[in-house]
């Protein structure tokens, strides 16, 4: 009698040892489970994080290339009006010369022997 | 094996599975961050590269349009000053008429226009009749016709070996002549306007030549 109660005892705490070892397991996994939920939840911070960032620095990366390109034209045109009034300058003092060209085309007198 | 005894072996297997567990989850997470983390990292590399690019070509297409409108200031300019020294040209005929023009007069100067004229016209004719029979009429607006005289038409007739006279049709022109056989199949015009037309690719560089390329040899 006596060791048929130790028997069931011993029987019980193996169950529950058991039990208990099943639940361990089970907690470690969801336990696991969160913690790669946890770090995908991360991921997705840092990705839309990193979205931003990837935004913030193109439109500051397009914004500076821009105002390079802004500015070296400007120089450019500036360069250019210059000149072009050297120009006008220079053409204006000439056009006398180059009145006199055209005449003597369309006068004819660039061909005739002399009259 | 005593039933406490296997009690704690159960204890023990679950306690290493559970670390086990873990562990592997420590490790699938730690790989999995890493991973995405390098991922990451590449794609903004990648990502800044393209946009680098697209704002580099964007730089350039500011500029090259900036260098396009520099050429056309140039152009401008070219364009106006060359406008200009045919207007004034065409204007000046006026003067010339009236103090001649390097040393020739005017009558000297349509008697040039005619003779050329003449000439182009009897070489044309050549082919199909003798020069001694053709015959060629100068037409003029009012105001040149006053400069043509008889004499000088004589003398452009024997100098071109036909008869040349002067046509009672006026022309309205700035100044110069067309001369045309008498039978109307063949015509010169060396009207000013009508050379300016003729002769304008030729004028063109030579205005260009005198305006702005003696500046730059």
């Amino acid at each position: 009698m006596n060791l048929r109660v130790m028997a069931v005892e011993a029987l019980k705490e193996i169950k529950k040892a058991e039990e208990e070892a099943r639940k361990l397991v089970e907690e470690a996994k969801e336990e696991a489970a969160g913690m790669v939920r946890e770090a995908e939840n991360e991921l997705k911070e840092l990705e839309a994080e990193a979205s931003e960032d990837m935004e913030r620095r193109a439109k500051e990366i397009a914004d500076k290339y821009a105002k390079e390109g802004e500015d070296e034209g400007e120089a450019i045109l500036r360069e250019a009006k210059e000149e072009a009034e050297k120009l006008r300058a220079i053409a204006e003092s000439r056009l006398e010369n180059a009145v006199e060209a055209v005449l003597v085309r369309i006068l004819g007198l660039n061909k005739q022997a002399g009259r | 094996m005593g039933a406490s005894e296997l009690v704690e072996r159960i204890k023990e297997e679950a306690k290493e599975e559970q670390e086990r567990i873990l562990r592997e989850a420590r490790a699938q997470v730690e790989e999995l961050v890493k991973n995405a983390k390098a991922d990451i990292e590449e794609r903004k590399k990648r990502f800044i590269e393209a946009e680098s690019r697209k704002a580099a070509e964007n730089k350039e297409r500011i500029i090259r349009a900036k260098r396009l409108d520099a050429k056309k200031f140039r152009w401008d300019v070219e364009e106006k000053a060359i406008k200009r020294a045919f207007e004034e040209a065409l204007k000046r005929v006026q003067r010339v008429k009236e103090e001649g023009f390097r040393g020739k007069s005017y009558p000297g100067i349509l008697a040039g226009l005619i003779k050329d004229a003449a000439l182009s016209i009897t070489a044309g004719s050549e082919r199909s009749s003798s020069s001694s029979e053709l015959e060629l009429e100068v037409v003029l607006s009012a105001e040149d016709a006053q400069f043509v005289t008889g004499e000088m038409l004589k003398e452009i007739s024997g100098e071109v070996g036909c008869e040349v006279r002067l046509s009672k049709e006026r022309i309205k022109t700035v100044g110069g002549v067309i001369v045309r056989r008498s039978d109307g199949r063949i015509e010169v015009n060396n009207t000013f306007e009508e050379r300016m037309k003729r002769l304008y690719p030729g004028l063109r560089e030579d205005i260009v030549k005198v305006l702005f390329r003696a500046r730059e040899e």
